[in-house]
Order: C-alpha cells, then sequence, then structure tokens
C-alpha cells in the first residue's frame, strides 16, 4: 500500500499527513527517496517535520489557501460516490461508534488539490453504496469553493479512483495476486472496472529496501508503536 | 479552528472554507450556510465564535511571569486567547524571563496566562515532545476500560479520584520512577 501510495506522489509538491497515518506516511517518505527528491513533507504530530510556528493554526490556514497538493485520510465508510464518513457510524443522534474526523476531513478536502484515502482491511463494512454521515462529499455543486477533490482509494487490495465527470470511483489496478471477484465480494457496491482488470505493478526489490531501512528508521521517531508491530510481523 | 480565531477577534462568528454538503450542515443546526455579502454567487459556511471560559494546556518551561513554551504543534497561544482564565501546566517551572531568552517551541506570552502550574509528566497518558513519548499501554487500559460504564467507573476511582494529587497519580500508572530519574 506505501509503495502503491508513494508513486502517486509527484517532486516538488507539498504532501501533508495527518496524525494517525503511518501508511502515508511511509509512502511519502519512501517518495522522497525516489521519484520525489524535492517534495516537501509535513508530517503533523512530528516536530521535525512540521515546518510552522503558529500551531496546527498555522497548518489549517497555509491549507485553506490551496498550498497543499495532497492530504490523506482514512475513512470508516467509503462510498461509490466517493463520499467518505470518518464522524459517525449509525444513526448520527444515536451513533454505535464516534469518531474524530470532522476537523480536518470536513474542510480540507474542499481545499486540497488531491484527498488519498488508505485502507486496510477492505470489506463491504467499509465499501458502502452509502455512507451513514458524509464528513466529506465526493463532488460538490458548481458554485461551492472547491480546489481540488478525491483522487483515490487504495486499499489492502488495489485501487479505486475517484472519476470526476462519472462521480463514482472505479478500478484503477488490483495488487498482484488479488481478483477482480475477491475485490468484488468484499465491495458493498458494484465495481467498475476495464477488461481485462490491470493489475498494479509489484514493489521493486529497491522500494521494499528503502521501506525496511531508511524510511523505518525516519518513521521510528513519528509512529514507534507501528515500526514495532510491523518489525514484528 | 476558525471558530477559536473568531473567539480570538472578540467577533460573532466566522465564514469557514468546507463544510457546505457535508452532513455536519445536517447535525450541526448551529452551521449555517450564507451567501457572500461581496460576492452573492458564492454560498459560504459560517460557524459562531468558540470563546472558553477557561482552558488548560501543557507545556515543555513556564515562568513566574506566566510565559509558557510549548511545542510548535500545538494551538495553545490560540486557545489562550480566546479563552478568558488560562491555566498552563508544565514540565518544569524555571526561574528568569523566558520571553527574553532564545528558545525551541513556541513562546505563549505570560499576559494571556493566569496560572502555570508545576506538573512533570503533566501530558500522561499522551507524551510530550523531546520529553517522553505515549504511554501506549495505559492508553490502552483506557481504552478497555471505556468500553462499559462500570469499567469506566473503576478507572476513574482509581486514577482520578482515588489519587490525592498529580504525584500520586504518577506513582498508581507507574511513571513516578521515570520523573524521579529525570530531576
Amino acid at each position: 500500500m506505501a509503495v502503491a501510495i508513494a508513486r502517486r506522489l509527484a517532486d516538488g509538491e507539498t504532501v501533508a499527513v495527518g496524525s494517525v497515518s503511518p501508511i502515508p506516511a511511509s509512502a511519502a517518505l519512501l517518495a522522497r527517496e525516489t521519484h520525489a527528491p524535492r517534495a516537501r513533507l509535513i508530517l503533523l504530530g512530528s516536530p521535525e517535520h512540521f515546518p510552522f510556528t503558529g500551531g496546527m493554526q498555522e497548518f489549517y490556514n497555509f491549507a485553506m489557501r490551496g498550498k497543499l497538493d495532497v492530504f490523506f485520510g482514512s475513512g470508516a465508510q467509503i462510498d461509490q460516490h466517493g463520499s467518505f464518513n470518518l464522524s459517525v457510524i449509525g444513526d448520527p443522534g444515536r451513533p454505535t461508534v464516534r469518531l474524530p474526523g470532522g476537523r480536518a476531513q470536513g474542510v480540507l478536502p474542499f481545499v486540497v488539490r488531491r484527498t488519498i484515502l488508505f485502507r486496510t482491511n477492505h470489506s463491504r463494512r467499509v465499501f458502502v453504496p452509502r455512507v451513514d454521515f458524509v464528513t466529506a462529499p465526493g463532488s460538490t455543486p458548481e458554485g461551492v469553493y472547491r480546489l481540488g477533490g478525491l483522487d483515490a482509494v487504495v486499499s489492502d487490495l488495489g485501487i479505486l479512483r475517484f472519476h470526476p465527470e462519472r462521480r463514482r470511483l472505479e478500478l484503477e489496478s488490483l495488487f498482484p495476486g488479488v481478483t477482480l471477484e475477491e475485490m468484488q465480494a468484499r465491495t458493498g457496491f458494484p465495481l467498475h472496472a476495464p477488461p481485462p482488470a490491470p493489475v498494479t505493478p509489484a514493489p521493486t526489490a529497491r522500494e521494499l529496501e528503502l521501506l525496511r531501512s531508511v524510511v523505518r528508521e525516519r518513521l521510528v521517531a513519528v509512529y514507534p508503536e507501528f515500526v514495532r508491530q510491523t518489525a514484528a510481523e | 479552528m476558525n471558530a477559536l480565531q473568531a473567539g480570538v477577534m472578540n467577533v460573532p462568528f466566522v465564514p469557514v472554507r468546507g463544510l457546505l454538503h457535508t452532513d455536519y450542515m445536517r447535525v450541526r443546526p448551529d452551521f449555517l450556510e450564507m451567501r457572500n455579502p461581496y460576492d452573492p454567487a458564492e454560498p459560504i459556511a459560517v460557524v459562531p465564535a468558540i470563546a472558553p471560559d477557561v482552558a488548560v494546556f501543557h507545556g515543555l518551561r513556564g515562568d513566574h511571569a506566566g510565559n509558557v513554551i510549548t511545542t510548535v504543534t500545538t494551538d495553545a497561544k490560540l486557545i489562550a486567547q480566546a479563552a478568558r482564565r488560562v491555566v498552563a501546566t508544565v514540565e518544569e517551572v524555571v526561574d528568569g524571563d523566558l520571553a527574553r531568552e532564545p528558545h525551541v517551541g513556541a513562546l505563549v506570552p505570560g499576559i494571556h496566562v493566569t496560572a502555570v502550574v508545576r506538573a512533570p509528566h503533566g501530558a500522561h497518558p499522551t507524551g510530550c515532545a523531546g520529553r517522553y513519548g505515549d504511554d501506549a499501554d495505559h492508553i490502552r487500559e483506557y481504552l478497555r476500560a471505556a468500553q462499559a460504564d462500570d469499567t469506566f467507573r473503576a478507572y476513574l476511582e482509581r486514577y482520578v479520584r482515588g489519587t490525592r494529587d498529580h504525584a500520586d497519580y504518577l506513582r498508581e500508572v507507574g511513571r513516578d520512577r521515570a520523573v524521579l530519574e529525570r530531576a
């Protein structure tokens, strides 16, 4: 997943990673080691990768002015229209789960050029026909101030890309070894895929080597728990 | 963030980018959509200002004039200006004038601060950048306890109501040694 995300980042872009996002953080660090050495990284929660002096306020104002190329999100629920939910599961009045997604994701997907969602455990529980609560809409009517939108969802099975004209998620590629049937069985809405379904190029030996060496070394300062757990696996 | 900024400016509401066509507009009756008065073609969300009665934040160092150094990633200065009364807990209280000394971190000027309280390890169970990390075991324990009312009550009884003071709390969570070693 980290490799697939890294390849979506371009050199020179300004990329910000939220505070509980070790996979995108790995991806951004990896991209800097490979094809995007001049990418500017902002890792929220890490003072070493935080180029502001005025707190999150300064970061948000920076984003509001359209200065972020890429921001990441997870998604408790993601639907076929590219809307995602990081707020509440169930009836908002009596939710079964409350999540903290609104602060960033209620505003950033409007002003950041590309939002990339990452999601482990690709399942029908996550990929639903319609989200219970729209934290961020896939598309908005004309006239609403919107500088960018959803680029893609990267899961543990493959990549779904948001098509802005058709306003829906479509299969971009399957990770090696994953079949379209398998992904469809674990997706709660019909998958639109070009036949035959494209396959994501496998991670190269160099990408894997970098992930396990320099990226891991940098990541340990920011996400000690994640590095400890992935090293144990 | 914008709402706190409005609190800082003592204005009643603030326009916010985003939010339109999200369900926040549905579940928050105080979030409203209006027309930009300077460009009526543009719809924009407005939210009411937040001006807390009391703000509490944790910093690295504080001095006797109320100046506090925090990590650069927090919004302590914003919160301190929005609130009427401001309490800063700090890892250490120092002599001298933090506002006049070179420092690493963000300065919250003492003019915004009502009280500075020495509380080593005061961010526990979360971390304090540059000093100590998150206490993942304790956060896991809290998450387990928060699953049900009775276990949560037991958690509060043991760590919050059952501890006399901050030092007692640190002993109970097994962190007193870390503090002693640094002192």
